[in-house]
């Protein structure tokens, strides 16, 4: 390895960046040139320089303080489980039991398809009974999930 | 950059305890704002990059992989964040600065005590452009390996080492002109 070799690599041989092999070439050529050992001692001195810089603190208190108050708004409060589900679960799982709950129970595709039909069609009068747990628990799910929306649309203001 | 968060505060902060996540928060925020403000060069888009890196580690609490550095993704996080308003803000095309598209430049002596201060050198890196204030942020603010460079930015480590190459020497030409 020449010099103008081994400097093209010094940048990849400071930051760790070499195959070991490569890595052992540079040392070795490092060790027996002076002018290619100076030049690495600059780029070493460089190389803490920039840490320094880089890594210094560039925020105000006001700023991490300000910052802090808006993350606060924005997440959610313990005890919001209904949050971690996702946007969508609920939803979801509401219109899945809305629409159980309008086939009385009955899960199989024939009484869906009944049930669309006679909603479809007002003369046919209201689908078929429609059992009081699958209500209550319609009720609740909506009225969380409007919560839920509203709670979210007041902490992105 | 020490964003080093202990086992037992995200063991904490994933079981709910609104003081531990204040406590990463604490040590996390100023370094996620210098990555911020040094890629995207703006304190109020820096705000906006920093909060939002922590509504989504609070909603990602419950899914944090055990052993994993809360910290380093924090910065993940930030780093794409402000990558992607980049992006957004100055429609760049990254892509095209891939080695083979980059011109060579005289190379300047490395940078020295006399003229690298802290100042100047934030300075200077405040004019590069921002796919080389990126690499040197994520490498020597954060000590991020080629290969996790690489991962953040999804570009190859060889292209992670030339953009350090390049962003080195237009820093150091940078500093020479502010002499």
């Amino acid at each position: 390895m020449n010099c103008t070799e081994a400097r093209e690599l010094f940048d990849m041989h400071l930051d760790g960046a070499l195959e070991p092999t490569v890595s052992a070439s540079v040392k070795d050529h490092l060790q027996g040139c002076s002018s290619c050992q100076a030049a690495y001692r600059a780029m070493q001195v460089e190389s803490q320089l920039l840490k320094q810089a880089l890594q210094a603190e560039v925020s105000s208190a006001t700023e991490i303080a300000r910052i802090e108050a808006r993350v606060r708004k924005t997440v959610r409060p313990e005890g919001h489980v209904i949050a971690d589900l996702g946007e969508w679960a609920v939803p979801v799982l509401g219109t899945v039991l809305g629409l159980l709950a309008l086939v009385g129970g009955r899960f199989d595709g024939a009484a869906v398809r009944d049930a669309v039909c006679l909603s479809l069609n007002p003369r046919g009068g209201l689908p078929v009974a429609i059992p009081s747990v699958l209500v209550v628990a319609l009720v609740l799910l909506t009225v969380i999930t409007l919560q839920s929306f509203i709670f979210r649309t007041g902490e992105q203001d | 950059m020490n964003v080093k968060i202990d086992q037992e505060t995200v063991e904490q902060f994933k079981s709910g305890d609104d003081e531990a996540f204040s406590r990463i928060f604490r040590t996390c925020a100023p370094v996620l704002f210098g990555t911020a403000i040094r890629i995207l060069g703006d304190r109020g888009l820096s705000e906006d990059v920093v909060q939002e890196a922590f509504v989504r580690l609070y909603r990602m609490r419950g899914r944090l992989e055990p052993n994993k550095s809360v910290g380093a993704l924090l910065v993940r996080i930030a780093a794409n964040l402000a990558i992607d308003m980049v992006r957004k803000r100055k429609r760049e095309k990254w892509e095209s600065l891939e080695p083979e598209a980059v011109e060579t430049k005289p190379t300047a002596p490395p940078i020295d005590a006399k003229i690298g201060t802290v100042d100047a050198i934030n300075r200077a890196a405040g004019t590069l452009p921002p796919i080389y204030r990126t690499v040197l942020v994520l490498r020597y603010g954060h000590e991020m390996a080629y290969e996790e460079i690489a991962d953040v930015l999804e570009i190859s480590v060889s292209a992670v080492a030339l953009r350090l190459k390049r962003g080195k020497e237009q820093l150091r030409a940078a500093l020479a002109r502010q002499r």
